[in-house]
């Protein structure tokens, strides 16, 4: 006979805000998780219910997609179980060795990637500061590091100035912590959350803005819960740029293109934000728009995300192959998306497949769909 | 149970950040941010291993200015149960000499040792002569590039791995005695940041003084030292021709083919 | 007639090369200012090996012939070395910097309270007979001038690669002899080891290095290297990751090329690394970050991924281009 352990079940219930309690044992989880059946998502949760806490190992391999969690009948936030169980594996001290290597970077030079701190803006040409913005760019480490990154921060800016606002970039930033928190060092990040809210507090801006999906999501939906909070609204550049466009602020002219978009799970089925995206690119003449199989909340993933990109997890290439499929399928050569994991992640993978694929963050169509429109004004 | 594992730790600026002045021929350490040296992260994270193994008490060892104290009590939150900064202005200048016997009479007063854990060498001054030193010191054996230590027998002897010419060799050698564990051979452990927190606040770091160690002010820093630096220089990298090739796939592989069979 | 002193190294019977560099450049310090130059040597049956090293300068190689000396054992050889030294006397004691030969130095300045010159780059002797040396800090970007000072012996270990090994037609003499310490090791036993022959890519004239940027995956870079008739390096975590052995690694902390030619696929050009760069005549980088530190030195720096061009520069080579 199965006996429960109660008081293992009430911690981990505490842990995991009660989630698994909703759970049917329905399966359906299983069969949808994206790393297909090796992260037994139900069985897990039975485990759990049961109280007694599963082993370690695979639980690593979860990318926090969600994806399972969308299909759920009973609406469980399955990732966020497994990223509690993340939580609770690390506070053994029981986890993949490649861990300490992530946060030993992100706390030497406050990028996980472990490039020198003093290089995160060297890209950045213009150095006037102020002590008002209109909009302070918050960049993603992936971002800042990274040519392509680079571009769309730059090309952001433009839009942005463009329209006629005052744009800065938050040059004492460090890493938002994605990655800390999604190994589930929570003592870690409460100091990153907190140390990063102070430092903003001392700029002066209408908004903050982010490329990065993931950095809207910490510093909106995360830092909160760890007390650290900013006062200051916090959106991600596509909503911005979105109700910039409503107002009639956004010259566009027209581009020939054939364009899918990827909704990042962060947006999308972390934050909800699908239409503006979509918005943007449709506003631009001369794009004609597809829909992949699956998209908005039910899109499926890069691969990159739950800390995935920085612990070298082999298996989810097969997650960004799936999704290149569908970009296979539909036929198309330009993919716009809206995150830096998304880009990396699809960008690398498609060049080892050959394939003949254009991976652009939306901001960069709209970039070129500007710059068309100062050509034709001139 | 092991008896005490002391861990010597230096504390170094990053490298890539010191810059040299040309006019005034110093090192300018001051832009540079400091870290733990590498190596001796190495070591430490070797230590707690044993501990987690074997028993014992780890303690951290180092022998530098009071501001070290930060990075020191790092140490602390990685899992060191004790740590001791050796700090005097009379050890300024010391060269490995002194610098060895100094970290050897600390070790002596800390007592009770079993085995002692360095770094290989510092990315600083990078002579790897302490460890050795600290052995001649302590009148007990030295290994060195260590990349792991095998098995400690009850018998009072150790297996530890080699790092040879060619691959490795398998020293046993007799406790207490002092090892030098390679840069890189192992994954150091990230600090515990709730335990951190208590380092920070209200772990109480020994600072010892050349008078709580018995030694006399000429025996160390530049008076007790037997080598002196003349003169720095800059060891100026040769000129480049710092070329930028960058394009289309097929031209560049053309290019550098043809750069190659000029070359070649 | 003073002497300058060269710990000759030895492996089970094969002799280290860098030993008999740092023995003729004693050879030169020797006639310049006219010190008598010997080699000491530690090993089992050594008839051989003894009259290998008497060419390369000195005017005679003391030598210890014992069963506990036929490998390197830190106890041994320094309890041999110091009784050996506290009989003879000599004015200074150089040992190339390999993991023995600062192993043993840094152990043997001890009961001599002497000082110890670490992996110099040059090595001369000043005005007052002070041994001194340029000695790299700071992962090799600035060095120090040191001087032994009060030292009897003085002491240095010398960067291998630094001196020429040059053969003298002259007379060596031959010097056996017998230690009254014990030599049985007592704390320290090597009781197994592992090792396969490597090369010495230290004088190789063609290199290709991997950095981390080929993400452990030298299967190009071998297929690189052997069309060009090079050899292979790595950079340090490659050897940390077990990749590569440790004596292809390439940096402060490995070998110092002096190659006509190096391929740097990969590396981003940490002060560590390029110090073992510095010496090399063309220097071409090939790194996927146009930014990347190594561009400062590199002659030719190719911004590409490597897994994209250099397959295509495979094909060039193997002729499968026009050419
Ligand atoms: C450019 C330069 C050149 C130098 N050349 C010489 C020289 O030729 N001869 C000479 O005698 N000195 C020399 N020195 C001085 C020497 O670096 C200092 O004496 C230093 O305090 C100790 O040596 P190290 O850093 O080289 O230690 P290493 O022997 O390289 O250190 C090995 C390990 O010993 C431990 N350790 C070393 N120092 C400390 C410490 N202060 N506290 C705690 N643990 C420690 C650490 O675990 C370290 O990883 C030089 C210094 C510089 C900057
Ligand atoms: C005391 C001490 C001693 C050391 N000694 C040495 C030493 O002797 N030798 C040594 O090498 N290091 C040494 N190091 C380490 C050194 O500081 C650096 O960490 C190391 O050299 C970095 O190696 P890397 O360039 O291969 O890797 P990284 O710094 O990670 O660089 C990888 C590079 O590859 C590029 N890249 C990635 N993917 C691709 C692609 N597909 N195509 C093209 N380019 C790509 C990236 O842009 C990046 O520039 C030492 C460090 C210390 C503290
Ligand atoms: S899909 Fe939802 S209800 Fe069904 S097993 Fe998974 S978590 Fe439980
Ligand atoms: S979040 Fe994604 S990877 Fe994790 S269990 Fe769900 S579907 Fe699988």
């Amino acid at each position: 006979m199965v006996r429960v352990d109660f008081g293992n079940r009430e911690r981990l219930a505490e842990l995991m805000d009660r989630e698994f309690y909703k759970c049917y044992q329905c399966g359906t989880c299983t069969v949808n998780c994206l790393l297909g059946d090796s992260l037994l998502v139900r069985r897990t949760i039975r485990h759990i219910q049961l109280g007694i806490t599963p082993e370690n190992g695979y639980i690593w391999k979860c990318i926090s997609c969600n994806f399972c969690g969308a299909q759920c009948p009973s609406n469980v936030d399955i990732a966020h179980i497994f990223r509690s169980l993340k939580a609770l594996k690390y506070e053994e001290k029981n986890y993949p060795e490649k861990v300490n290597e992530v946060l030993w970077n992100v706390y030497e030079e406050g990028n996980p990637l472990g490039s020198p701190k003093k290089e995160r803006f060297t890209w950045l040409q213009k150095t006037g500061s102020s002590d008002e913005y209109d909009v302070l760019i918050y960049t993603c480490c992936m971002a800042a590091y990274d040519k392509h990154g680079q571009d769309i921060l730059m090309r952001t800016a433009y839009i942005l100035e463009k329209a006629g606002l005052k744009v800065g970039f938050f040059t004492d930033s460090s890493c938002c912590g994605d990655a800390v928190y999604h190994v589930g060092d929570d003592y870690f990040y409460e100091e990153v959350a907190n140390q990063n809210a102070e430092r903003l507090d001392g700029y002066k801006a209408e908004v903050i803005l982010t490329v990065s999906p993931h950095v809207y999501h910490n510093l909106k939906n995360l830092y909160p819960r760890y007390n650290a909070r900013i006062s200051t609204p916090i959106l991600h550049h596509t909503q911005y740029l979105y109700e910039l466009l409503n107002e009639g602020r956004l010259k566009l002219g027209k581009l020939e293109a054939r364009v899918t978009y990827h909704d990042p799970c962060y947006l999308a089925r972390y934050n909800d934000i699908v239409e503006e995206p979509r918005g943007l690119l449709e506003a631009i003449d001369g794009i004609e728009f597809v829909e992949m199989p699956h998209s908005k909340r039910e899109t499926l993933c890069c691969g990159g995300g739950g800390g995935g990109i920085w612990l070298e997890n082999e298996e989810a290439r097969d997650v960004t192959r799936r999704r290149l499929d569908e970009v296979a399928y539909i036929d198309t050569n330009v993919m716009a998306t809206a995150c830096p994991y998304c880009i990396r992640m699809f960008e690398d993978e498609s060049k080892v497949l050959n394939m003949d694929l254009n991976v652009i963050d939306v901001t960069e169509l709209l970039y070129e769909a500007l710059v068309q429109s100062v050509k034709a004004s001139t | 149970m092991l008896r005490n594992i002391i861990v010597l730790l230096k504390i170094v600026p990053k490298p890539e950040e010191v810059v040299f002045n040309p006019e005034t021929k110093t090192v300018d350490r001051s832009k540079a941010r400091n870290e733990i040296n590498e190596a001796d992260k190495n070591a430490l994270e070797l230590a707690l291993k044993l501990k987690e193994k074997y028993g014992g008490k780890v303690i951290t060892l180092s022998m530098g200015p009071p501001i070290w104290d930060k990075y020191i009590r790092l140490g602390v939150a990685m899992g060191a149960d004790d740590a001791i900064l050796v700090s005097d202005r009379a050890l300024a200048g010391s060269d490995t000499l002194p610098t060895s016997l100094t970290l050897a009479t600390a070790i002596k007063k800390i007592g009770d040792y079993d085995i002692i854990l360095c770094g290989e060498e510092s990315s600083d001054g990078g002579t790897g002569q302490v460890p050795p030193g600290i052995g001649g010191w302590l009148d007990i054996p030295h290994v060195t590039y260590v990349s792991d230590i095998v098995e400690i027998s009850q018998d009072g002897w150790a297996t530890v791995k080699r790092t040879i010419k060619g691959g490795h060799e398998l020293v046993k050698i007799k406790l207490p005695f002092i090892a030098a564990v390679e840069l890189g051979s192992n994954k150091p452990r990230f600090p515990d940041f709730r335990r951190k927190r208590w380092a920070e606040r209200e772990f109480q770091l020994k600072i010892w003084s050349l008078q709580d160690l018995g030694l006399e002010p000429d025996k160390v820093g530049f008076k007790g030292s037997k080598t002196i630096v003349s003169e720095l220089e800059e060891v100026k990298p040769a000129e480049r021709r710092k070329e930028v090739l960058s394009g289309d796939l097929d031209e560049l592989a053309r290019k550098l083919y043809e750069i190659l069979k000029e070359n070649i | 007639m003073e002497d300058i002193w060269v710990f000759i190294e030895q492996d089970d019977g094969e002799l280290e090369g860098s030993s008999l560099e740092v023995l003729s450049k004693a050879r030169e310090l020797g006639e310049k200012y006219g010190y008598m130059v010997s080699g000491v040597l530690f090993g089992s049956d050594v008839k051989k090996l003894v009259e290998e090293a008497g060419r390369y300068g000195a005017d005679r190689i003391i030598y210890v012939d014992d069963e506990n000396l036929r490998i390197y054992n830190a106890e041994v050889y320094a309890k041999a070395m110091v009784e050996l030294a506290r009989r003879y006397n000599p004015n200074t004691i150089l040992f190339s910097a390999t993991r023995n030969g600062r192993d043993l130095a840094g152990r043997v300045a001890i009961p001599f309270n002497s000082g110890l010159l670490a992996h110099v780059i040059s090595l001369d002797f000043d005005e007052e007979g002070r041994l001194t040396g340029r000695v790299p800090g700071f992962g090799g970007s600035i060095a120090a001038i040191v001087k032994c000072i009060d030292s009897r012996p003085q002491l240095a270990t010398v960067t291998p690669g630094v001196f020429e090994a040059k053969t003298f037609d002259r007379e060596c003499k031959y010097v056996e002899e017998k230690l009254e310490v014990d030599l049985t090791p007592d704390k320290y036993l090597v009781i197994s080891r592992e090792k396969s022959p490597v090369k010495d890519i230290s004088k190789s004239e063609k290199v290709v290095v991997a950095g981390q940027g080929t993400g452990g995956e030298l299967d190009i870079v071998y297929e690189l290297a052997k069309l060009l008739n090079a050899d292979v390096g790595v950079t340090r975590p490659l050897a940390d990751r077990g990749l590569a052995p440790r004596d292809i690694q390439i940096g402060s902390t490995g070998v110092n090329l002096k190659s006509k030619l190096v391929i740097v696929l990969g590396a981003s050009g940490a002060p560590h690394f390029v110090s073992g760069i510095k010496d090399c005549d063309l220097v071409i980088s090939i790194n996927k970050d146009a930014d990347a530190p190594i561009k400062e030195h590199s002659d030719y720096f190719v911004v590409a991924d490597i897994f994209k061009v250099v397959p295509k520069l495979l094909e060039l080579l193997r002729g499968g281009g026009d050419a």
